[in-house]
């Protein structure tokens, strides 16, 4: 037994405190009233009688005394809640996970499946007897506990209630390690998982559950598969003109037959295209658009069945991308004189290019990066570097040694898929002669002879920087396209984060923005136009949304667009799982029993008082007790 | 301000009580008027009046024959039957006398109980009966006993001596013990001219009622009791626990009241009521219980006439 109101030693010291106003109002109520009459002795030949019953009388008063007493004592116990013990083997414990991902909106049943899953959840919450502790947590991206392990009723409807749609898709394995924490070394242990889905379980949950005895059940939730979603939005600036933009859209029929949708987009709010689409059953079609011009910033898909047609999920319809910002760049570059690279850094208009020769070289305080042709810096620069050629000159500072000078070498390896190479085409540039660099553990190899490494990228003390091995004149690669690429390329590596280039985050996905300096406070307005402040610290504000849509921090003089978008792992199918497979058996589902009033122990203990007080009432009145 | 004193089952309040100054109104008079005193027995009155009495005189009502005998008016003798039977037989007349009605009002503190006070019950009684005696040219006396003494009005006659009756009696206040027996005594002592004693009281005498009405039994005294109960001390309204206060003593008595406790008060009453009845029966003692809650005008014109004290 445990008191779950008050405390055992807060019962007490109500007890005592109630007990004694009960004596002192009982021996007000045994003052008695002076009655005037006219011949006492005619009472006293009465009150002779009686007086061998006194004791009785006595009796009788104490008895009152008594009752009225442990109508108190039960009263107040009453307050303290006493409940059985948690650790009792009689109790019975449960965790109620359901899930309420973004595909629990889906409206194939009525109103939607998070609706459906919550009241199956009531269900067995009414159904719970009197001895079952249960706890009701909502599962998304993460667990969120919505109430205590408890048997009140009303702490249940409200855990209920409390439970909201999310945008985020849901992790039933944390879900279930979750479960299998709580229910860990608790009597009667199980849980009830109510999802739309039921992916094989990792092992560690799976573990995890059978080590704490957790009996688990699971509710489908669901009962077909009729949508048609935007899968994939994503927009890019043209790393050669950034003034135009690249657009992917990509759309899944989930439904078991075609569908035709109109598909509309719009640039910061005005439609710039609408198509209409034919898709096949379980098809996904791509469509790029690859001149989006004159949009700023935002940038909205909203697909629309074309004729009458179901959709089970709204909310994956409408998709949101925000255009990645162009930043100005300070570029420092130290060359004694070299035509083909000062030629190539003039292509970007948005960057502002410092030529130095080598001995004017003073520092790049204030760059965004530098370069060095043929130089060698006298201490490490603060700012990303490109070393071009550092073997001509042999004094200073270089991130890579070199080595034997190469004749003729070939990129004959070459690491495509780094952004250096990004739209580049060097497997046949012709050098003459090369430089090989000698790297440390952590450089990567982005273009090696088969005698050395040519191009390298690393870092040092935190700072990005790339070498070339060979002097540009020596080769033909400043004839060629790739060589602007490579060279923007390398400065965008250096400058440009990649977070920055996204243009939209998953909900629940966590991103970190620099702020300028001196910015203390940043408001977060979400789509639904809520406004909420964010903490800053150390001048980097983290977001993490929640909502799809557009989303928006503004600061004191400056503000940054973001678009969150569902994430991709929640757009499959939206066809109801069945049943769920754990270590090669079907978990079962619950039995719902039928709704029994569990009434608590306290409820019973009013009840008695009343009892009592009924009687002692009834007793009272009738002159029995007193 | 003066704020009312409230005591259950008593009436102390003065504010509370009707005033006294309203005895008789004028139509209760008229009323009275028309009733005369009757008595089972004969008198000897001092004076004529309109009440018949055994002693032979001037009267003009035929009573009886007896002998002639030495010294006898024998203006008297009927020579009619002397014709008849050859003795000389004297004619005898009843004479008409005036008749002594002494009302003996209790005044203990017990006869402030009631709504309305028993007290002023009496009151309204005694003087209603005092004025139907003095209109029938009876002579009439009042006593206040009360703590064992007698305070009286002295007899007196005539109609117009009604306002000296009323103002004897409004001064009179419910206060003291009872002690019925020894004012009796002192009573009777103070009036030897005997007649018809009316005794207004609730007879709650701690030595009982025998004894006051043996003395005036025992003192010739043509007896009649007039009992005053209140309704509350016959159902008293009474629950829980209480400290009895006896209105006379102020003693006190503590008692837990229940539904048992009644019925054996109410049995005792009955008891007690039983054993008056008995005795006033068995002595001869006209009893009258008479109920405060009932008007005083309807309890003289018909529970006393249909009791036989008013002809």
């Amino acid at each position: 037994m445990q008191f779950t109101g008050l405390t055992l030693s807060q019962v007490l010291m109500t007890l005592g405190a109630a007990g004694g106003v009960t004596l002192l109002l009982y021996l007000l109520r045994t003052r008695r009233r002076r009655v005037q009459v006219p011949f006492i002795p005619l009472w006293e030949s009465l009150l002779r009688d009686r007086r061998s019953s006194r004791l009785f009388q006595s009796l009788r008063h104490l008895i009152s005394l008594l009752l009225a007493l442990l109508v108190v004592a039960l009263l107040t116990f009453a307050l303290g809640d006493p409940r059985d013990r948690e650790d009792s083997p009689d109790v019975a414990h449960q965790v109620l996970l359901i899930d309420a991902s973004v595909t629990m909106g889906a409206t194939d049943v009525e109103p939607n499946r998070l609706q459906v899953a919550v009241d199956q959840a009531r269900r067995l919450v009414a159904g719970a007897g009197a001895r079952q502790r249960i706890l009701i947590a909502q599962v998304d991206a993460s667990v969120t506990p919505l109430s205590p392990m408890t048997d009140d009723p009303r702490l249940l409807d409200e855990a209920l209630d409390a439970v909201a749609l999310s945008d985020s898709g849901a992790d039933h394995g944390r879900a279930l390690e979750f479960a299998a924490a709580v229910l860990a070394g608790r009597s009667g242990a199980s849980a009830v998982l109510l999802s739309d889905r039921a992916e094989p379980l990792p092992e560690g949950p799976a573990v995890a559950l059978a080590d704490a005895g957790v009996d688990l059940r699971f509710v489908p939730i669901g009962r077909r598969s009729e949508n048609v979603a935007i899968s994939a939005f994503a927009v890019r600036r043209y790393p050669l003109d950034k003034n135009r933009s690249e657009l992917l859209v990509e759309l899944h029929n989930g439904s078991d037959h075609a569908e035709r949708v109109e598909l509309t987009l719009r640039g910061d709010g005005q439609t710039i295209d609408v198509q209409t689409l034919e898709l096949e059953a379980g098809a996904r079609v791509r469509r790029v658009y690859d001149d989006v011009t004159g949009v700023r910033s935002e940038l909205e898909a909203e697909l629309r069945a074309a004729e009458a047609g179901h959709d089970d999920l709204p909310i994956d319809d409408r998709a949101h991308a925000v255009v990645p910002e162009r930043k100005a760049m300070r570029v420092l570059c130290v060359t004694a004189g070299n035509r083909y690279l000062e030629a190539a850094l003039l292509l970007d208009e948005y960057m502002q290019v410092d030529v130095v020769t080598p001995a004017e070289y003073a520092g790049a305080a204030g760059y965004d990066a530098v370069i060095f042709d043929a130089a060698r810096p006298p201490e490490p620069p603060t700012v990303p570097a490109l070393y071009i050629d550092p073997g001509a000159v042999a004094d200073g500072h270089t991130p890579l040694e070199t080595r034997a000078s190469l004749e003729r070498p070939f990129f004959d390896r070459l690491r495509r898929k780094h952004p250096l190479l990004r739209f580049t085409a060097m497997a046949d540039v012709n050098i003459a002669s090369a430089d090989a660099l000698v790297t440390v553990p952590g450089d990567v190899v982005v273009a090696a002879d088969r005698r050395g490494a040519l191009v390298v990228a690393g870092e040092r003390e935190g700072l990005r920087f790339v070498a070339l091995g060979f002097d540009l004149r020596d080769t033909d690669l400043p004839l060629r396209v790739a060589w602007p690429l490579l060279l923007l390329n390398t400065i965008e590596w250096f400058t440009v984060d990649e977070q920055e280039q996204r243009s939209s985050l998953d909900v629940g996905e966590s991103t970190t923005i620099e702020l300028p300096a001196g910015v203390e406070q940043v408001t977060h307005m979400a789509p639904d136009a809520s406004e909420r402040t964010l903490p800053v610290r150390d001048g980097r504000v983290t977001l993490t949304p929640e909502r799809v849509g557009f989303h928006e921090l503004r600061w004191p003089g400056g503000r940054r667009a973001l678009a969150a978008a569902l994430d991709g792992s929640t757009l499959r199918p939206l066809a109801p799982a069945e049943a769920m497979v754990v270590a090669g058996r079907a978990v079962p589902p619950p039995t719902v029993p039928e709704p029994a009033p569990a009434r608590p122990p306290w409820a019973w203990l009013a009840l008695v008082a009343f009892a009592l007080l009924a009687i002692e009432w009834l007793t009272f009145h009738r002159r029995w007790t007193v | 301000m003066r704020w009312p004193i409230r005591v259950r089952g008593a009436h102390t309040d003065p504010a509370d009580a009707p005033g006294d100054d309203d005895l008789f109104d004028e139509a209760f008079q008229k009323r009275l008027e028309y009733l005369a005193l009757v008595s089972r027995r004969v008198f000897r009155g001092r004076t004529r009046a309109e009440r018949r009495s055994r002693k032979t005189g001037t009267g003009v009502e035929f009573a009886d024959y007896r002998r002639y005998a030495a010294g006898d008016d024998y203006r008297q003798i009927d020579w009619n039957v002397y014709g008849r039977i050859g003795r000389l037989m004297l004619r005898l007349y009843e004479e008409e006398e005036d008749l002594s009605v002494y009302i003996l009002l209790d005044c203990s503190g017990s006869m402030a109980f009631g709504r309305p006070p028993k007290l002023r019950y009496g009151k309204q009684l005694a003087a209603a009966l005092a004025y139907v005696a003095l209109n029938n040219l009876d002579r009439v006396s009042i006593t206040a006993l009360r703590d064992g003494s007698a305070e009286r009005l002295a007899p007196t006659r005539g109609r117009n001596r009604i306002f000296t009756v009323f103002e004897f009696l409004r001064p009179l206040q419910a206060d003291g013990g009872t002690h019925l027996a020894d004012a009796i005594s002192t009573f009777a002592a103070q009036n030897k001219r005997r007649g018809v004693a009316i005794l207004i009281s609730d007879l709650y005498d701690p030595l009982g009622f025998e004894e006051p009405i043996n003395a005036l039994r025992f003192a010739r005294f043509e007896t009649h009791i007039l009992r005053l109960v209140s309704p509350d001390e016959a159902e008293p309204n009474l629950h829980g626990e209480l400290e009895l206060v006896d209105s006379e003593t102020g003693l006190t008595r503590q008692v837990t009241v229940t539904p048992a406790l009644l019925a054996r008060y109410r049995a005792a009453q009955a008891e007690r009521d039983q054993r008056l009845e008995a005795f006033c029966g068995e002595k001869q003692v006209g009893l009258s219980t008479l109920d405060i809650s009932v008007p005083p005008e309807e309890a003289i014109l018909n529970v006393l006439r249909h009791g036989g004290l008013l002809a």
